[in-house]
């Protein structure tokens, strides 16, 4: 049983107590709280500000509506970001998201460009709407549900058998379906795949 | 001993553990193969790449409120209100919908509606309606506009098709062969053999008289040996 304290780390206790109690204003603080991580995750996964926007508020709905159902067995944040998972999973074979599989037509990022130091905004603006582009492009070319497990992997940090607990598969596909997820996208972002190294170079001055 | 294969399932572990991995992990996994390092290298740079995407795709500051304020209104409508996709596609639908029921609804209210109306008018509609009935059920079937069908164009246009022709050519060739006897002849006089003197017509001036000759009790057949005289 996990104690208060570890279950708690933001103090999220007395807020979702609130809510419980039909509190709007304290659902309303635990949404400021989460929201961004709940957007960007969504706009990971569908890959449209439209869509991430209109799936992360059907989490927040949801959330609201299941409140009570909460018993405290976990952090507010991981009962949250089941739903989420939820919500994405059965909006997956659904025709929910408006550029499923689209590609972007920007054209490949060149990488080994380096950005000069004193590029102004405007210039650093564009050098990151191409490094967005690049990367969404770069996301739409994996399966679902690698997209998936990678997002949980990446930007969350679960583990793979938090993975699969949630996604409801083993373990040994959760890892298969990451290490394919990052070998795509190895493929995908890496300019020169033989000479990883002006990567390296780059990756390291972010 | 290093292990290429069993390396690189380590190295994607490494990197997706992120910039937190110790050197000296680093360094025992990936031994002293150098192929390793770059992969681990090149998977590092990828996923710090796809890490900054966070950083970029973030919507600006001035976003969040009317996306709180947005929520907040949903969330008070939280009971009434479908879900987001429900209702979007309520919104788009909703027009579409509301112009093919207009007309239905209005036959529906003059229809429907139940109206009091004096006997002889009542007496007068039941009346029209039974004539118009009669009418439609005698007056004689539409005409049928018979369309003459108009006779099928024949055009003939003559088509030469290759017939393939096949001839037999059978050509018997004969060869001269010498027989035995011509050898003999050309080389000499010779005795004839049996059964070229029993292929010798006989003379017919003697008669056949089979006096002297006693019937034998037992049959003795004779297998003449012979051939052709062509034959080897």
């Amino acid at each position: 049983m996990l104690t208060e304290r570890e279950t708690d780390p933001g103090g999220d206790i007395d807020l979702v107590k609130s809510a419980q109690a039909k509190d709007l204003d304290a659902f309303c603080a635990l949404a400021e709280r989460y929201a961004r991580r709940i957007y960007l995750l969504a706009f990971h996964y569908c890959r449209n500000a439209q869509d991430a926007e209109d799936l992360s508020q059907e989490v927040w709905l949801k959330a609201y509506q299941a409140l009570g159902t909460f018993r405290f067995d976990s952090s507010f944040y991981t009962w949250l970001r089941r739903i989420t998972i939820n919500t994405f999973l059965n909006h997956r074979r659904s025709s929910f998201f408006r550029r499923d599989g689209q590609t972007t037509a920007v054209q490949m990022l060149q990488l080994d460009v380096e950005i000069p130091a004193q590029a102004d905004a405007q210039t650093e603006n564009i050098y990151n709407k191409l490094l967005l582009d690049n990367v969404v492009s770069a996301l739409s070319e994996l399966t679902p549900s690698q997209r998936l497990a990678f997002l949980l992997r990446h930007y969350e940090g679960m583990s793979y058998e938090e993975i699969a607990k949630a996604l409801n598969c083993s373990t040994g596909t959760v890892k298969k379906g990451v290490w394919r997820a990052v070998g795509k996208l190895r493929a995908r972002l890496s300019p020169d795949p033989d000479t990883p190294e002006t990567l390296t170079s780059l990756a390291s001055e972010y | 001993m290093h292990n290429c294969k069993e390396t690189r399932e380590r190295i994607t572990e490494l990197a997706l553990d992120g910039v937190d991995v110790r050197a000296d992990e680093v360094a025992t996994a990936l031994g002293h193969c150098g192929e390793c390092r770059a992969e681990f290298a090149a998977l590092s740079a990828t996923l710090r790449i796809t890490a900054r995407l966070g950083e970029v795709s973030a919507p600006a500051e001035n976003y969040w409120p009317g996306y709180h304020e947005l929520l907040r209104n949903r969330l008070q409508n939280a009971g009434e209100e479908p879900p987001v996709k429900a209702q979007r596609r309520k919104d788009e639908l909703g027009p579409l919908f509301a112009s093919s029921f207009a007309p239905l609804r209005l036959c529906a209210s003059i229809f429907l509606r139940p109206v009091s109306i004096p006997l002889g008018a009542a007496a007068l509609v039941v009346c029209s309606l039974l004539a118009a009935f009669a009418f439609v059920a005698t007056r004689r079937p539409p005409v049928q506009v018979q369309f003459q069908a108009q006779a099928p164009v024949v055009v003939h246009v003559p088509v030469q098709v290759p017939v393939v022709r096949e001839k037999l050519i059978a050509k018997v060739v004969y060869r001269e062969r010498r027989s035995r006897s011509a050898k003999r002849t050309v080389n000499g006089p010779t005795t004839e053999s049996t059964f070229a003197r029993s292929q010798k017509p006989r003379n017919e001036s003697l008669p056949i008289n089979l006096t002297g000759f006693k019937p034998n009790d037992e049959i003795k057949l004779t297998v003449i040996k012979g051939g052709q005289p062509d034959e080897k």
